[in-house]
């Protein structure tokens, strides 16, 4: 199922225009910074981990964002988007988005969970 | 060869210890990282190299050659095979020795500086004092007077800091009979500030837009211009490349941004550079970031056709823009004037600050234009075709032609695929105009991609003259002797200049007024009938250019 052009688009515009990828930017680089910080790795790293991704991987990426054009076309909704904006100011939304970031970023980067690295899991999203 | 007393009189002009004609040292000046198009062969060999610590022994080195009927090239900081000689009676002159940056004038806002100065080096210490230097695209281990005096130009920071050749003040200049000439104010011992004049300018016959690669002399010192620099003395940087980390000054913004189509960027880009926000300002294709970040994720991603469209399509039309700024209400007028124009055309504004581990790693690979290596990393070797800096709106052109003929041969299997979106953009002083360059990457251990370079050569060339544009033609005496008859016989005048200011011949003119026969038999035979009906079409005659 091919995929809509322009969706993702509109779907990043929608996010500029309710401040959601600004603060989204923001709390990717305060897990980065746990992640780096928990490992010892640093950003090149994490581009190398990225680079070494399979094939089959990529694949079911392509796959899942085929299909999630209905998706999509509801996240373009600047409604939805400016709710999205808002929750992103809680504090606990804060700490859990960056935790769950963090907990993806760790297990793609090391193949574990922050807990089994050895690091606190309820210290996630500190910087947030 | 050289001969023993040839030998003998260059030892006499720069001392033994600095000359030599061992086969082992010269093989290390026959491979350059760029445009050695043909591992079998590199470049030429030299038959010597000298290295001069001054430049009355450049003169001394240069009047040897002469009187043997050898040849020089100079070779600075070297990279592209355009330091190399074009011929086997060529000593290269290597340049080494003279390293220093005799002046910084803080006041005045220039610098003097010898061959072997680097980009890198100056930089440093033009930041000490609140000042910073143009560095070419070619990265900061290249000499800023060898593009400011004779060879290209372009890099990121051109929005703000313009093009090598433009911002040069003055030379001195070893001419191929071994006298010294002092360019502009220099000449009339007035210092170092202004390159042209009194009376006409030789800046044109010095380089033109391109530079005569050392075919009409060598030049021991320049002048060039510097620019303001609002952030710390030293940015303070631990590691390389992906893995640098460096402190983001309070007053920089690092900002990418995404327009939903070519006319709403091309508009958003005219009004950004026109309002003079960028310190640095580039387009490049999102799928050529990945692949020289990420190539072998980039070799599963060409086969992913959903998010290959996403990142041709929906995140094609970008560009990636610093602006520092000397106070907070200068940076906040900044800030507001990009979301206007964002609002303006639509566009999506990425500020990386809020990201810190990634623009702690982008920020000197932007302002020191450190990341150049890494584009040799998906096969080893890249190329590029040219066409003439020009306004914004025919760079873009360019590119949309340059994504047709790559998927061409990507298709083919005679270049690595990138997704055939890779230009490399910059905007010259506010977008004064523009250039593109469409880069390719190739394996040169593959044959096939070593079979598809000069067809791919010959075929954006045609390009480029069909859109009477100019294309990469300086370096190679082939397609210099096609377009120069279009070009109203160019070649002839650069040859009347090489005439009389090099009667012996001592310099080597291959990358500069020189001229071969092409032999198109390996073309297409399409794209070959296509050249003949252009030459055909646009080259002048006696009586002038074509109606």
């Amino acid at each position: 199922m091919a995929l809509k052009p322009g969706l993702v688009f509109n779907v990043m515009a929608s996010a500029y225009r309710h401040d959601v990828i600004d603060k989204s930017m923001s709390l990717a680089g305060d897990a980065m910074d746990l992640v780096m910080h928990d490992t010892g790795l640093k950003v090149g790293d994490l581009v190398n981990k990225m680079d070494e991704a399979r094939n089959n991987t990529v694949m079911r990426i392509d796959r899942l964002l085929a299909w999630s054009g209905p998706m999509l076309k509801v996240a373009a909704n600047d409604r939805l988007m400016a709710g999205v904006s808002r929750m992103l100011d809680f504090k606990v939304v804060k700490k859990t988005t960056v935790a769950v970031l963090r907990r993806a970023m760790m297990r793609a980067a090391m193949g574990k969970t922050p807990s089994a690295a050895g690091s606190d899991p309820a210290s996630a999203g500190l910087g947030a | 060869m050289i001969s023993d007393e040839a030998y003998r009189e260059l030892e006499e002009a720069v001392g033994p210890e600095n000359v030599s004609r061992e086969p082992a040292v010269l093989d290390t000046y026959a491979w350059q990282p760029f445009a050695n198009d043909n591992p079998e062969r590199w470049v030429i060999r030299p038959v010597a190299v000298a290295m001069p610590g001054s430049t009355e022994e450049v003169q001394a080195l240069v009047k040897a050659l002469g009187r043997h009927g050898l040849k020089f090239k100079a070779f600075s900081t070297g990279w592209g095979a355009y330091s190399s000689p074009t011929s086997d009676d060529v000593v290269q002159v290597d340049l080494r020795r003279m390293d220093r940056i005799i002046d910084i004038d803080e006041k005045n806002m220039y610098t003097v500086l010898e061959p072997y100065v680097c980009g890198a080096q100056l930089q440093a210490e033009a930041m000490k004092v609140g000042l910073n230097t143009h560095i070419i695209g070619a990265g900061p281990s290249c000499s800023p007077l060898a593009s400011a005096t004779s060879a290209f130009g372009v890099g990121w920071d051109c929005v703000y800091m313009s093009y090598s050749g433009r911002n040069l003040l003055g030379a001195e200049w070893v001419l191929p009979d071994g006298e010294v000439l002092r360019l502009g104010t220099l000449g009339s011992d007035c210092g170092w500030f202004c390159g042209d004049g009194p009376g006409p300018s030789l800046r044109g016959i010095v380089r033109g837009s391109t530079g005569a690669l050392s075919g009409l002399g060598i030049f021991t010192k320049a002048a060039i211009k510097l620019f303001n620099w609002p952030g710390p003395p030293r940015v303070e940087t631990d590691g390389l490349l992906l893995d640098a980390q460096s402190e983001v000054p309070e007053n920089v913004r690092f900002c990418m941004c995404f327009w939903p189509d070519r006319k709403n960027q091309d508009e958003a880009i005219y009004k950004i550079n026109e309002s003079e926000l960028c310190y640095i300002f580039s387009r490049t294709g999102l799928g050529a970031t990945i692949s020289i970040a990420a190539p072998h994720l980039m070799k599963h991603l060409t086969g992913a056709s959903t998010l290959r469209s996403m990142i041709t399509g929906d995140l094609k039309y970008g560009c990636t823009l610093i602006m520092v700024a000397d106070s907070d209400n200068e940076m906040a007028y900044k800030e507001r004037v990009l979301k206007e124009i964002a609002k303006q055309y639509g566009g999506v504004i990425i500020d990386l600050a809020a990201a810190k581990p990634i623009i702690r790693m982008f920020l000197m690979n932007f302002l020191r234009s450190t990341a150049v290596p890494v584009v040799f990393r998906m096969g080893g070797q890249m190329f590029t075709a040219l066409d003439r800096n020009d306004t914004w709106d025919t760079q873009m052109d360019w590119a949309d032609m340059g994504v047709e003929v790559k998927q061409k041969w990507i298709d083919r299997g005679g270049i690595l695929d990138d997704m055939a979106d890779n230009p490399y953009m910059v905007s010259y002083e506010d977008n004064t105009w523009g250039h593109c360059e469409e880069i390719f990457q190739y394996d040169p251990r593959n044959p096939d991609h070593l079979a598809a370079l000069e067809p791919l050569f010959v075929e954006f060339s045609l390009e480029a003259v069909e859109r009477c544009m100019e294309p990469l033609s300086s370096t190679d005496a082939r397609l210099r002797k096609i377009i120069s008859p279009m070009m109203g016989h160019y070649t002839q005048w650069q040859q009347k200049i090489s005439g009389f200011m090099d009667g012996k011949r001592t310099a080597d003119t291959g990358m500069y007024c020189d001229e071969v026969d092409f032999d198109l038999q390996k073309v297409d035979p399409d794209i070959r009938t296509r050249f003949e009906k252009v030459i055909e079409k646009f080259s002048w005659t006696e009586d002038g250019p074509p109606e």
